[in-house]
């Protein structure tokens, strides 16, 4: 499924930063970024550009000069030959010439493509119906497994929960999650196995800790050896071997919430220990 | 909206933890989450903060005619809002179990037990009494909402001051201003503390936890709210009595 381009060059619409939405021009005498407002790359080719309120002017542009295009993601809206934020947050750059704005968020909006963790929540016909923390429920269907047929169909218990890629995603249908990629293979997809522990952080905290280039995960595997599964609408699954180890692995990533990455990877063994201390203590009744 | 259930998973995961001696936010198990009271400018306003459940209370006080029953008594009248910013599944308007539930425990802690001193809120009997209206609103639901009402509602009554009344002899009653004369605090016999246990039932073994969260509250077989009354004796020692009532109470949302 293609996304047309609207034709009508005042219409944005607000979506994940790594879809490109509109083609602007942009004129790069008008930008009142200076070099002395930007901060440190936090990850290499991001950006960190300034931090926006609601209604500020971020960027001036004409459309009728042939210069640079750029493109602008979540949190920006082009009105009137100007374009404001419309989120409070860090307005962010990449190397693709993409503004958005990283903003400080709990709920989480359906994307198309995002991998998210989901609860069985009741069996409706072929389908079931799924929560995954959004406005809508979502639906998976019987046959959206690997080697399911309709002889062989995905038996899922009610609290169950399932890892999948969310198909259809958009402010006029309800979610649709696959647990199989274009091939028919599960990729890693489907229910999650028993045991292990979930818990739900903000919607910044999952993107942080999957972003290849952090190392926050290698440095917790140093004292534990765990699985863990992130989705994308704020739920982490963790899997140990103790009880108290996915425990400590849960407040460990819980910081992060509160801490620069920086700050929690000097942290993180210490918070690791403490619990494990705690471990060795009997239950009491 | 409707709450959202909890999985399999979080249950299990929950009491397995607890089985090992374990909390989510390593505490133990009698062990209650940090507690600050922040009070307002005006008397009668404040902010309870339990961990991340936050409460505010707030008294105000009217003069107005007393029952017919009991000429010289005043009047308090509790009210619990929960609004939607405390949790996603709140509804304001809406009566909810949860409101009458807290509405209830409160109502059991001041207004029965008679631990502040109706009598002292009368003007003129048969005529004019005050009416404290506590308005206790739920800002954050991060479990355990009973205690944290409980503290907030207490800690604004000892707070609130009353404007200072002079009674004429011809029957005229004059309400000063708080520049005008030093309001009077109220006066609270008894203070009702409110401890709130949950019990996990597993493999014929029986945990109690102090203060639970809101997942532990979810996941929990039952409730135990316990109001001790401290007595404050003249000597200035803290002596406590057990209260009315101890009710066993299941959960409103039980792990279905």
């Amino acid at each position: 499924m293609t996304m047309k381009l609207p034709s009508n060059p005042h219409y944005v619409d607000l979506n994940h930063p790594q879809q490109q939405q509109h083609v602007l021009r942009y004129n790069p005498r008008a930008l009142e970024i200076n070099s002395e407002t930007k901060m440190s790359q936090e990850v290499a080719g991001v950006e960190v550009l300034k931090v926006v309120l609601p209604g500020d002017e971020v960027l001036q542009y004409n459309p009728d000069r042939n210069k640079e295009r750029i493109f602008i993601g979540p949190g920006l809206r082009w009105e009137d030959n100007v374009i404001r934020a419309t989120r409070p947050g860090l307005l962010k750059k990449t190397l693709k010439r993409l503004y958005y704005v990283d903003s400080h968020q709990k709920r989480y909006i359906p994307q198309k493509r995002e991998f998210v963790i989901g609860t069985v929540l009741k069996k409706k016909g072929d389908n079931y119906i799924i929560d995954i923390g959004a406005s809508e429920q979502a639906t998976i269907s019987y046959l959206s497994f690997e080697n399911a047929s309709k002889k062989t169909k995905k038996e899922m218990k009610v609290g169950d929960l399932i890892f999948g890629q969310l198909l259809v995603a958009n402010k006029d249908m309800e979610p649709e999650l696959v647990c199989i990629d274009t091939y028919d293979r599960a990729v890693g997809m489907g229910p999650l196995p028993e045991g292990g522990l979930l818990f739900n952080v903000s919607l910044h905290v999952a993107r942080l800790i999957v972003n290849p280039k952090n190392s926050f995960l290698l440095t917790i595997s140093k004292m534990f050896k765990y699985t863990i599964v992130v989705g994308f609408n704020g739920r982490i699954w963790v899997k140990a071997k103790k009880q108290g180890e996915m425990v400590a692995i849960m407040n460990c990533i819980l910081m992060l919430e509160v801490m620069t990455l920086e700050e929690a990877n000097e942290n993180a063994l210490r918070v690791l220990s403490s619990f494990s201390q705690h471990n060795s203590k009997e239950a009491t009744c | 909206m409707k709450e959202v259930p909890l999985s399999t998973c979080e249950k299990t995961s929950i009491v397995s933890a607890i089985r090992a001696g374990q909390r989510y936010d390593n505490r133990e198990f009698l062990e209650v989450r940090d507690i600050s009271l922040n009070f307002g400018k005006d008397y009668g306003s404040c902010t309870v903060t339990l961990g991340q459940t936050r409460v505010l209370a707030q008294v105000t006080g009217e003069v107005v005619e007393p029952r017919p029953s009991r000429p010289n008594e005043g009047k308090i009248s509790i009210s619990v809002h929960l609004s939607p910013m405390a949790a996603p599944h709140f509804e304001s308007g809406r009566s909810n179990d949860l409101v009458d539930e807290l509405q209830q425990i409160l109502e059991r802690n001041i207004k029965e037990s008679r631990c502040l001193d109706l009598e002292s809120l009368c003007v003129l009997a048969e005529e004019s009494v005050w009416q404290l209206r506590v308005d206790v609103t739920v800002l954050n639901h991060a479990g355990n909402l009973g205690d944290a009402c409980n503290l907030a509602s207490v800690a604004a009554l000892r707070h609130f001051h009353r404007p200072d009344v002079t009674v004429e002899e011809d029957g005229r009653v004059t309400i000063h201003t708080l520049e005008e004369r030093e309001p009077i605090p109220t006066f609270m016999k008894k203070v009702p503390v409110c401890l709130t246990y949950a019990f996990f039932v597993v493999d014929d073994k029986c945990y109690m936890l102090m203060d639970p969260s809101e997942k532990e509250e979810r996941v929990s077989n039952y409730f135990y709210e316990l109001v001790k009354l401290w007595i404050k004796v003249k000597f200035g020692f803290m002596r406590f009595g057990w209260l009315l009532r101890q009710t066993l109470v299941p959960p409103t949302c039980l792990p279905s």
